[in-house]
């Protein structure tokens, strides 16, 4: 039941001589969510990016389905299972729409072979656009035409199309609008009823703590709390004590 | 208006070879931040390769292609073995080590071949002038615009329509992201080393069919050339490379018709005078820069 999916132990990362995470401990099991709150530049993007293997961890351990990976590159890490939806969504916007889906699934060549990888790609295409049909419509559209929502929607979707085994979403709402913001977390929701393991950084809690396991807040570089989403939830106070974010700006 | 005619096609022809040498070279900036001074040395081993295959007694269009094959191997090998390792390191790195492959890869061009000029026996498609009308229009030269129109519709090709070729964009635009997705870096900088190499194996060829002799020292022209062009066009934007390429070939063709001849000898004086100025007015050269190889 709790198999254990991925494991931070004490992560020290950064940017040159710039320290950024002081030993930080994650935990996930398969098949659960947990989000990661803090307030800008608390160290929760650079702590994705460890986990996806951008940024080199300089001390401490990540594993992921038992195995030790802290030194594989990010390169390969896709092809483990672990697929990140980086904060600003980062879609190519030289590649179409589809080239964009096409090459979310590229670890999947080496991973299951050339025949089985295309019908792979083919069935991941036709899932993104039943589930955004907006991009279906304009498949060869380039991705720099896309609005904020619909490159979301596309980020999402090419993340997808490796079939992960754990989802990392950094701030999937930023720079969104509020009713755009809902709209992916409906489809976050929606996943996640379909057992999607899922890791996700946000800077506001409400939403997000409606629907994950348990809650992590990291203050400059260190987890300062952990607890179970409910409890979190419940305890305003103690949130926003350790959070030290404005309440106003959950309010949106 | 035959004169005309015919100062358009030399410029187009001289501009083809510039051009191309632009995107080959360009097209390394833009995925690697490479400026590769030992580009024009390929050209000259390619040629090299070219004169002896022919000589061995294989037929010029065997020799062409082994040429062209061998340049692209090669300019892989330097590519793997020399700039691989400092990728990612700032941009002066790389460019110190191209100047090191140039000096290592010229003086192997010096030891296995000589200081003597040599001259590639081409054959007569190369060298005869076709007469239209009052219009003198040496083959060589619709060779040349032919063969440019061919390498720039294959390289949009490859990178506008293949797998391999979306790889190629994705890393030039956000090479973070393409990592992400299960890419590796290795596999894209390959593939530019091939490409970017044999368009120096194809330009060898007609390079050296226009200007004659073949010293391990004629790589310094194509290479000025190409760099020229690239900062007329904006460095990393494949387009400006082209439309760069062409310009100076339009600019070399209008001043040596136009300018009186006590004043031709000052040519690329006054050439490197533009080039100062278009980097002073506008450094991101006549196209207006943004990293895009296709």
């Amino acid at each position: 039941m709790t198999e254990e999916l991925l494991n931070v132990e004490a992560i020290e990362a950064g940017y040159g001589d710039t320290r950024v995470l002081h030993g930080v401990d994650l935990h996930l099991s398969e098949g659960e969510a947990i989000a990661v709150l803090g307030a800008n530049g608390a160290g929760k993007s650079t702590l994705m990016m460890t986990i996806a293997g951008i940024v080199p961890s300089r001390a401490g351990r990540v594993s992921y389905g038992g195995e030790e990976i802290t030194a594989t590159p990010a390169e390969e890490r896709v092809g483990l299972g672990i697929a990140l939806v980086p904060e600003g969504r980062q879609i190519f916007g030289s590649l179409t729409i589809e080239e964009n889906l096409k090459i979310g699934a590229a670890c999947l060549k080496h991973r299951i072979g050339a025949t089985a990888a295309r019908k792979q790609v083919d069935e991941g295409i036709e899932r993104a656009f039943t589930r955004f049909p907006v991009l279906g419509k304009r498949p060869n559209d380039s991705g720099s035409a896309l609005s904020g929502g619909q490159q979301q929607m596309l980020a999402i979707s090419r993340a997808l199309m490796s079939s992960p085994k754990l989802l990392l979403m950094d701030e999937p709402c930023m720079g969104l609008s509020p009713k755009l913001g809902n709209e992916v977390y409906d489809i976050l929701k929606a996943l996640r009823s379909e057992g999607q393991s899922m890791v996700i950084v946000e800077e506001s809690s409400r939403r997000a703590l409606d629907f994950v396991d348990r809650a992590c807040v990291l203050k400059v570089g260190r987890k300062v709390l952990e607890a179970e989403a409910a409890e979190l939830a419940d305890d305003e106070n103690l949130l926003s004590a350790y959070f030290g974010i404005d309440q106003a700006v959950e309010q949106q | 208006m035959t004169a005309l005619l015919q100062h358009i096609i030399d410029a187009l022809s001289v501009g083809s070879t510039y051009a191309l040498l632009a995107l080959g070279l360009t097209l390394a900036f833009s995925i690697m931040n490479l400026i590769n001074f030992g580009y024009g040395i390929l050209l000259v081993w390619g040629a090299y390769g070219l004169l002896g295959l022919t000589e061995a007694g294989l037929p010029f269009g065997v020799a062409v292609i082994l040429s062209v094959v061998g340049v692209t191997l090669l300019t892989m090998i330097i590519g793997r073995v020399a700039f691989r390792p400092f990728i990612g390191a700032p941009p002066i790195t790389l460019l110190i080590t191209s100047f090191a492959v140039l000096q290592i890869v010229q003086y192997a061009a010096i030891v296995a071949w000589g200081e003597k000029p040599r001259i590639i026996n081409y054959p007569p498609a190369f060298t005869d002038v076709l007469h239209i009308g009052a219009l003198r229009v040496p083959l060589l030269e619709i060779i040349t615009i032919g063969t440019a129109a061919v390498v720039v519709l294959v390289y949009f090709v490859i990178l506008n329509r293949t797998p391999l070729g979306s790889k190629v964009r994705a890393a030039a635009e956000l090479p973070d992201m393409t990592r992400l997705v299960g890419i590796r870096p290795g596999t894209v900088q390959m593939t530019v080393f091939a490409i970017s190499g044999a368009i120096a194996g194809v330009v060898g060829v007609l390079w050296f069919a226009k200007s004659g002799a073949i010293t391990p020292r004629s790589d310094l022209e194509p290479t000025l050339k190409a760099f020229i062009a690239i900062v007329l066009g904006g460095l990393g934007n494949t387009r400006g490379a082209l439309l760069g390429g062409f310009a100076l070939g339009a600019l070399e063709v209008l001043m040596s018709v136009t300018l009186p001849e006590s004043v031709l000898g000052y040519e690329p004086a006054i050439v490197f005078a533009i080039v100062i100025a278009i980097l002073i007015l506008r450094p991101s050269g006549i196209a207006g820069a943004k990293v895009n190889p296709a």
